[in-house]
């Protein structure tokens, strides 16, 4: 199946989750209110660090900063193109939802974590990529056409990461079945991803960079910015786990697919 | 009024044989809500200690830093409890809570059983974890016998009272609409803000400080793992009490205002 016919589901998809998010306004900016003020909540604790310190590691002020607008970026794209769906994955499992998922002639992957889209999620993302663009600014190396460039193609990449290993640990739904608890597992996670990567310790780097390469999601895209030079070997390594994390998401999934008992039937 | 109170202990029982039914998932919820974010915490923390060569940051060393964000996940696994009352949306928007106005035992009362045979859990789980810290290293100083370890439990066991509250409080939203998950989550992002996590509140600037002393959310958290890991008496927070009962007994108040008010929107769907 070509990628055009995907397009036109999607474009369904969308144009489905437009008419139910449109059935519930005030959810809708409740949504925008709480996303903001987590923002908000995130950048005021980085000042208030920095009004007691001069760097943390080898970052001041505006690197953190930037680091923090990408991983709220990161964070929208994220919960506005897929988040939704591994709850309802979680339902389907539990409820045998999945068998008719499963029937129908396209991928599954798609079906299960691309048919929902929190549209009003979209205003997020657009403040979101105002403030990567203004804390960007204040960073020494600020933006050229080279590095924004690079940037898109680091964050694109980025995405494709993000989602891979959230599917991973989404597939470890099919062995508990009751879902909740993995996904707050993956909620949880997701802190991991909002600190740069230097905080951490070393087997902890270790653990996240080449196991499980969460760290890589952030702090990656952000040193495009923040960094003089990207050595070769750090750029190879992190196409090289994109790969390696999508072709764990196959087998688990085709694993998973193979325990699933189907509760409805 | 035996009778009443044996109706209550059979409610918590239920509900701790309910939990207990599923104990591997609860536990393993509730270790990763609790552990992963302080892991991060104490990693972020030791980086920025790192960074000052060792000096103090607002009168914080590093290791009084880690006994901060140690003490303040403790009493948050005894404040933000996993509880049904999250439900009470769900059961007034499904006509549920018909029953209710039925049986013998009100839903207030029935909710609040189920939170405290849940709080009984999770703080068992808690203590297991403190026990396990105090008794292979020194990271969470204690001073049980002083006035500050008994007024910071008594905070405690206030802010518990308020955070299931205001949860009931919002649930009762569910008789005007039909989504809440999201004011849920954003009373949690705001609330552990500024109750002072994974930032003590003394290191944000005066007029934040002084703002936050009429908010009930710094004695949830801040306050009370200041007073537990102080030999020294603070009374300067001591006031948290007063001022948490006040807010318990406001959001009582409004609890019971929402709770007639909706009762006379309900259409009992369903039926």
């Amino acid at each position: 199946m070509g990628i055009g016919r995907y397009w036109r589901i999607y474009r369904g998809f969308v144009s489905t989750c437009v008419s139910q998010e449109m059935s519930f306004r005030l959810n809708f900016l409740t949504l925008l209110v709480l996303e903001l003020v987590a923002f908000v909540m995130a950048v005021a604790g980085i000042l208030v660090l920095f009004e007691h310190v001069e760097k943390i590691g080898a970052w001041s002020r505006p690197e953190f900063l930037f680091f923090t607008a990408l991983a709220y970026l990161i964070d929208m794209a994220f919960l506005t193109f897929f988040a939704v769906n591994f709850w309802e994955f979680s339902d389907d499992l539990r409820t045998g939802n999945l068998d008719f998922v499963l029937t129908k002639p396209v991928s599954s992957l798609f079906m299960v974590f691309c048919r929902r889209v929190r549209v009003g999620g979209l205003v997020s993302i657009v403040w979101a990529i105002g403030a990567v663009v203004y804390f960007g600014t204040q960073l020494p190396a600020g933006w050229t056409a080279e590095r924004i460039v690079w940037f898109t193609i680091f964050m694109v990449a980025a995405m494709l990461l993000k989602v891979g290993l959230e599917i991973l640990v989404g597939t470890l739904m099919f062995i508990t079945v009751e879902g909740e608890a993995i996904n707050l597992l993956r909620i949880n996670l997701q802190a991991v991803q909002k600190q740069p990567d230097f905080i951490y310790g070393a087997w902890f780097q270790s653990v996240f960079s080449f196991l499980y390469p969460l760290l890589l999601v952030t702090s990656i895209p952000a040193r495009v910015m923040v960094d003089e030079r990207w050595p070769a070997a750090v750029v190879a390594f992190f196409f090289l786990s994109i790969l390696y994390v999508w072709w764990m998401v196959r087998v688990a999934w085709r694993r998973g697919l193979r325990r699933y008992e189907s509760a409805s039937s | 009024m035996t009778h009443v109170f044996a109706t209550w202990w059979a409610a918590v029982r239920i509900e701790i044989g309910r939990l207990m039914e599923y104990r591997w998932n609860f536990l393993f919820r509730m270790a990763v809500v609790s552990l992963v974010p302080l892991v991060v915490k104490i990693y972020l923390w030791s980086a920025v200690f790192a960074s000052t060569a060792g000096a103090q940051i607002g009168g914080y060393t590093g290791d009084s830093m880690l006994a901060y964000q140690l003490w303040g996940a403790v009493f948050i696994l005894f404040v933000e409890v996993r509880t049904t009352v999250d439900n009470v949306s769900t059961d007034i928007r499904h006509g549920r809570i018909t029953r209710y106005l039925l049986f013998p035992i009100s839903m207030f009362e029935i909710t609040t059983c189920q939170y405290v045979g849940s709080l009984l859990v999770q703080g068992a789980g808690a203590l297991v974890g403190v026990a396990a810290v105090l008794a292979f290293t020194n990271a969470m100083p204690v001073y049980p016998l002083s006035s500050n370890f008994w007024i910071a439990l008594a905070m405690v066991g206030l802010a518990s009272v308020f955070w299931y509250l205001t949860h009931f409080v919002v649930g009762l939203l569910a008789f005007w609409l039909e989504e809440l998950w999201t004011f849920f989550v954003l009373f949690q992002v705001a609330a552990r803000f500024l109750a002072g996590n994974p930032i003590p509140i003394d290191l944000f600037p005066a007029w934040f400080r002084t703002a936050s002393l009429y908010l009930p959310f710094q004695w949830i958290f801040y306050a009370p793992a200041r007073l537990v890991m102080s030999p020294e008496p603070m009374p300067e927070l001591w006031q948290g009490v007063p001022i948490l009962a006040a807010w318990c007994l406001a959001m009582f108040l409004v609890m019971r205002f929402v709770w007639r008010r909706g009762l006379k929107m309900y259409t009992a769907a369903g039926i």
